[in-house]
């Protein structure tokens, strides 16, 4: 806190407020807590609680929250923020407190269910855990025998955990890990990591002088709480905001500025920025010279010229020549004063500029990947690189505890995944795989989708319950969900997984210039073995038979793998007792006691085990003020003729100097590459430095005199988690409906009015939803976001009713159709809420009508659309949907035209140093 | 941009209000009640939450007494004035929130029937504790810190009204040295009543017995109830406050008359103010102690 006691003549002293939270129960009274109960009055009731820290699964940025469980009913009463949680700091957003519905929805999977009738009929058995791991680990091992590794996929939507489904992939010897990353970040995710290696920016929002969000989105939705507690906190000592959004978010309303570009131009703008910052001379250069491998540019891309460091500021000077202000606002249709502005804001905050971009342009665009590269130009530009106020990469940011006992990597190659088409995809094509498997490019025995529901939520749906309800390319579909959801209808197992308050996971996010580890964990169990009952697992504690994955993936490879003769079960067996599986306290008993510096010294100090210490207080600060980590010295390393100084053949730092050896970056020089070798040598020597590269939804290739505008369906709304918030009567009370935004302008000129219906027809079919007229959207543009649309085919079951229309599927040959039979109703149930339902709009699943766009670089799908409106038809109704599976399966075709297959040089299918998810051997990556 | 609003001028008019006080306060009384809550009060130590206010401004509190008070107010009231200049209205309207709260929950109740009991008992004192007194409520006005409210429900907790719980189970001579009686009784008024020198501001409950003393401290009450009434109805924004002093006093002075003794086990008991079917403060046990 800064406190200024200036007493003048009057003893009166000055005054500056703090932040520090308070009230809280402390947290020697969290095993007792009594309070009244607010419902029981005029009454004085006393309730006494156990709190019991764990972290929230709603989003990804993992905030800390404290279940009140009730001493005398064993249950859990309500959530609160956790104030020893670094990251969160005690405070939530809507999602937090909203779990207590999650985990006592009247309409909760508590079983494992097994489909009767065909896929997707409906019908449904309850099985026991030990019948659902038999049949799926039985399958799993003969699949292993056969050396059929590739036919096992793990898919994964929300992981909420960090390590433990890699280090299981790796004892199963799979190169089956799959993700939702390229409907999500994988665009931004490959512009940061061609800069330095690490694909993700860590803003030091709270110490800034000038924040520039390029995502909304992200602030307004995904790490909502933790960066924007900070944000506010900066904005009070003075910082300025803006926000780069063609739509007013929620965080455009509260910025200084409001850029409002043209979808797909972001990249212009700022390179115009960084023409300006050029020109003015307002650039680090000391930073630069340090830190740029200019000359390895100068010496490949500009022979010509001699290799000096003020040849290549000419050099940039000449490249950025053409993004003057007029250019850019042009293009961008921003105005020249306001970019300049925005300019000027960056170059007075100096090292004290922070930034972030997540999706948002960068997930929305074909060649969105290069507005993260361009946005982190400006930071190497201003020097505001791991400064103070500044950004840092993210794994500075983030804690990654070892695992116990870790397998090596595997030496596969899963197609499936990561095809030769797409070298340079951060993560998996997963948008791909329906079409994948409809060309023969592979089969899956036994497919794990885990909190993810690609029918909903990917582009395309269609094409996936296609390929879904095909068993000869989806042998076995398990469901691992919390939810019901629309792909877990078209599931063979469903097995229904703890939420936040319900299972054990690790986790460390990049939510300020710090490194912390948070504990999620069971908090029934918690509670009842803190009063003397045992579980043999968590699902005896947890609401019904609702299990947790750690223990389920332990218990699964046992089952793969029951006499250890494939090499699995032994690491997964106990350290104390081989004959018995590991423990979730010895797993991460072990974690906590090995591999978190500092936390058994700050438990000893407490009198306790750091698992004990982890159990009371849910988290750990391992460091705080993290900053400028590449100029950390390093001392023994072997320093080669490159000027890379290695240890063990692998790089960990650079010459930056004479005798000077630093740590430096993730990058293949270790430096900030403002050109890329790597690009030029796989043949994208265009694209190697920060340019601007033309969307798909381009506005000057638009008929926009016409009835084409360009969609923007990809900004959150804030309450809402994809999926996962369906039974969340909170929320879903807060958030319903989801109209198109469209400018007064496009209104007049097309000739709706608010709550017209519309057709909004894209390239593969068309959706039907209502007009909002509202100037928070740039004309030319409309947008409707996700989250809504939610839909079940079964009156009493398949999705949650608190969200979902009942909707009918029907489909001829490749044509399908989607009708709302209705929309959501008061039901009755346990709850009485449910009979209170006044909502009734559960909203339209657009994204179904949406064609994959797989960028061919970063291999992010592309989210915006160019789309016709038109008024809707005579038989057309409200959420309605129509598509051409076989349409889509040719946009497919043309997009994978883009790209440039490998394999690159020395025959590799991707370069090595750039990440990706359960990393392989080194000869993996040769064709 | 700087907000162009007669916000900063007001807060600034409020600083001098306050700033003023800090110059004029009246002395102490030597050797009688001290100007703070804790003494005022005497059922519950304010001090912590005094101390997690001022530590949200890092102001460095003292006694927490009427001038440790009114300079915080003063400080709070400038940092208002200077954030809407600086264009930091989040801080700005924070001050002003924290300022009312502070008013509201920790200076109006108990220094209002401070400063008057001071000026009625101590004539060389009046001026300054009067002004005080009627700053206070012309503060309390401004902010409404305690409007009365129709039925109270909600207002207060059960068995509670603005000032405390209506039961409390102390000796009878605690009691009646608490402005929850309904007043303030310095020494200097048993003093005067009893004939006696105190060696400090005590009472004992053997006066009682003595009708004249019961009748002077009855209708010191007595007077207290008509006085709160119009000082309520002359203010509205703090009109719960002295209502709910009122309806204290009437108690006391109801028992006072009555027995000669206030039953130990509250006012609930003597038959005024609550009728049968009244369970909010009945049946519930021993008071809870007040936080």
């Amino acid at each position: 806190m800064t406190t200024h006691q200036e007493h003048d003549d009057l003893a009166i002293p000055r005054l500056q407020p703090g932040s520090e939270l308070v009230n809280y129960p402390p947290p020697d009274r969290w095993d007792d807590w009594e309070e009244y109960d607010a419902k029981a009055w005029p009454e004085r009731v006393k309730n006494r609680f156990r709190l019991v820290p764990t972290t929230c699964f709603n989003c990804e940025s993992a905030c800390g929250l404290l279940a009140y469980v009730d001493q005398d009913t064993g249950e859990v009463r309500r959530f609160e923020g956790n104030p020893a949680h670094p990251g969160s700091r005690g405070r939530n957003c809507a999602k937090g407190p909203a779990t207590i519905n999650q985990m006592y929805d009247p309409e909760r999977i508590l079983h494992p269910m097994r489909r009767r009738g065909p896929r997707g009929s409906g019908e449904w058995e309850q099985v026991s855990w030990e019948e659902a791991l038999e049949d799926i680990g039985g399958r799993m091992r003969k699949a292993i025998q056969q050396g059929r590794h590739d036919e096992i996929m793990y898919h994964v939507g929300r992981p909420g955990e960090d390590g433990f489904m890699d280090r299981t992939l790796k004892a199963w010897g799979v190169d089956g890990h799959n993700s939702h990353t390229n409907v999500c970040s994988s665009g931004a995710r490959v512009g940061y990591a061609t800069w330095m290696g690490h694909d993700r920016p860590s803003a030091d929002f709270a110490n800034a002088d000038f924040i520039l969000l390029l995502s909304a989105h992200l602030e307004t939705g995904h790490y909502f709480n933790p960066h924007a507690q900070r944000i506010i906190e900066a904005k009070q000592k003075g910082a300025k905001l803006a926000t780069v959004d063609p739509r007013l978010s929620n965080t455009a309303s509260m910025s200084d500025y409001w850029l409002s570009p043209w979808p797909g131009t972001e990249a212009a703008l700022l390179l115009a920025i960084a023409r300006l910052l050029l020109a003015w001379d307002a650039v680090d250069h000391d930073f630069i010279r340090r830190w740029v491998n200019w000359e390895q540019t100068l010496v490949e891309r500009y022979p010509d010229r001699a290799v000096t460091y003020d040849n290549f500021v000419v050099v940039m000077k000449e490249q950025y020549a053409s993004y003057t202000l007029e250019y850019a606002a042009e293009e961008t249709g921003v105005a020249a004063d306001r970019i300049e502005a925005v300019a000027l804001e960056i170059a007075r905050a100096g090292h004290r500029f922070a930034s972030h971009t997540w999706r948002s342009a960068g997930s929305g665009n074909l060649g969105g990947w290069q507005v993260a590269r361009c946005l982190w130009f400006l930071h190497v530009l201003t020097g505001a690189v791991g400064t103070e106020g500044g950004t840092s990469p993210n794994s500075w940011d983030k804690f990654k505890p070892e695992h116990w006992n870790m397998p090596p990597p595997h030496s596969r190659w899963n197609e499936l995944l990561w095809p030769i088409e797409y070298p340079f995809s951060h993560h998996e094509l997963s948008i791909l795989l329906p079409h994948f498997l409809k060309e023969g490019r592979g089969r899956l025995e036994v497919y794990f989708t885990r909190v993810f529901n690609p029918v909903w939520t990917y582009p395309d749906g269609f094409s996936w319950i296609e390929a879904l309800t095909d068993e000869e390319k989806v042998g076995l579909h398990v469901a691992l969900t919390p939810t019901w959801s629309e792909t877990a209808w078209y599931a063979d197992y469903v097995l229904p997984m703890g939420i936040s308050a319900e299972r054990h996971d690790t986790h460390s996010y990049e939510t300020h210039a710090g490194r912390w580890l948070g504990f999620r964990q069971p908090v029934l169990r918690v509670a009842g073995e803190r009063d003397g009952r045992e579980y043999r697992r968590t699902y005896d504690a947890n609401p019904g038979e609702v299990w947790e994955e750690t223990e389920f993936w332990i218990d699964l490879s046992w089952q793969v793998d029951p006499d250890g003769s494939l090499g699995i079960r032994k690491w997964f067996e106990s350290p104390n007792d081989p004959t018995r599986p590991v423990s979730v306290d010895e797993y991460y008993g072990w974690m906590f006691e090995n591999s978190v510096p500092g936390l058994p010294e700050r438990a000893a100090a407490e009198g306790l085990t750091p698992l004990e210490f982890m159990r009371k207080y849910g988290a750990f600060e391992v460091d705080k003020d993290i900053y400028e980590v590449h100029e950390r010295s390093v001392a023994d390393g072997d320093l080669g003729l490159d000027g890379l100084a290695r240890k063990n053949g692998k790089a960990i730092g650079v010459e930056v100097a004479p005798g000077e050896v630093k740590t430096g970056f993730d990058s293949p020089s270790r430096k900030l590459e403002w050109w890329s070798q790597t690009m030029h040598d796989w043949g994208w020597e265009e694209e190697a430095i920060p340019t601007y590269l033309n969307t798909h939804v381009y506005w000057r290739d638009m008929d926009l005199a016409g009835n084409e505008r360009i969609l923007v369906p990809i900004f959150r709304l804030p309450t809402l988690i994809h999926s996962r918030s369906g039974n969340a009567k909170y929320l879903y009370e807060i958030s319903h409906g989801h109209p198109l935004w469209m400018h007064p302008s496009d209104a007049d000129e097309l000739g709706y009015g608010t709550g017209d219906l519309v057709r909004i027809n894209t390239d593969i079919g068309y959706f039907v939803m209502r007009v909002w007229r509202t100037e928070g959207i740039r004309p030319g543009v409309v947008a409707a976001s996700h989250h809504l649309g939610r839909w079940r085919l079964d009156d009493a079951r398949g999705n949650g009713r608190w969200s979902s229309a009942l909707v009918d599927i029907k489909n001829q040959g490749t044509q399908w159709t989607m009708r709302q039979k209705k929309g959501i109703e008061p039901f009755d149930s346990d709850d009485p809420d449910s009979a209170r339902i006044w909502w009734r709009d559960a909203g339209v699943h657009q994204n179904i009508a949406f064609p994959v766009h797989p960028d061919p670089i970063s291999g992010m799908h592309a989210w915006h659309q160019r789309v016709r409106i038109t008024p809707a038809e005579g038989s057309d109704r409200y959420g309605d949907v129509s598509v051409d599976t076989a349409r889509s399966h040719e946009v497919y075709r043309e997009w994978l035209q883009l790209t440039k297959a490998g394999p690159g040089p020395e025959g590799l299918r991707r370069p090595r140093w750039l990440h990706r998810p359960v990393k392989p051997t080194p000869d993996a990556y040769r064709l | 941009m700087p907000i162009d609003s007669d916000a900063a001028s007001a807060a600034d008019h409020e600083f001098e209000v306050w700033a003023g006080l800090t110059r004029s306060l009246p002395d102490s009384p030597p050797g009688d009640l001290a100007p703070i809550e804790a003494a005022v009060v005497r059922f519950h130590d304010p001090r912590p939450d005094l101390e997690r206010r001022a530590a949200a401004w890092g102001y460095e509190l003292g006694q927490g007494d009427l001038g440790d008070l009114a300079r915080f107010g003063a400080a709070l009231a400038r940092a208002e004035a200077e954030a809407w200049r600086a264009d930091e209205p989040h801080l700005a309207t924070r001050a002003l929130e924290d300022r009312r709260f502070l008013v509201g929950d920790r200076i109006i109740h108990w220094a209002v029937p401070y400063l008057d009991a001071v000026g009625r008992c101590y004539p060389d004192r009046r001026q300054p504790a009067y002004r005080y007194r009627d700053a206070l409520l012309a503060m309390g006005e401004r902010m409404r810190c305690a409007p009365a409210v129709v039925g109270r429900e909600g207002v207060a907790a059960p068995g509670e009204d603005s000032f405390g719980p209506l039961e409390v189970s102390a000796a009878l001579g605690e009691r009646l040295l608490s402005v929850w009686s309904g007043l303030v009784v310095f020494r200097a008024t048993l003093e005067s009543m009893h004939g006696h020198r105190l060696e400090g501001r005590s009472f004992d409950e053997d006066w009682l017995d003595d009708p004249s003393f019961r009748r002077d401290l009855t209708t010191l009450y007595q007077i207290a109830v008509r006085r709160w009434i119009r000082i309520a109805e002359s203010h509205p924004g703090t009109a719960r406050l002295w209502l709910d002093l009122s309806e204290r006093a009437e108690k006391t002075s109801a028992a006072l008359a009555r027995s000669g003794r206030l039953l130990v086990s509250g006012y609930g008991d003597d038959g005024h103010g609550h009728d049968e079917d009244d369970q909010t403060h009945k049946g519930q046990g021993p008071p809870e102690p007040a936080e």
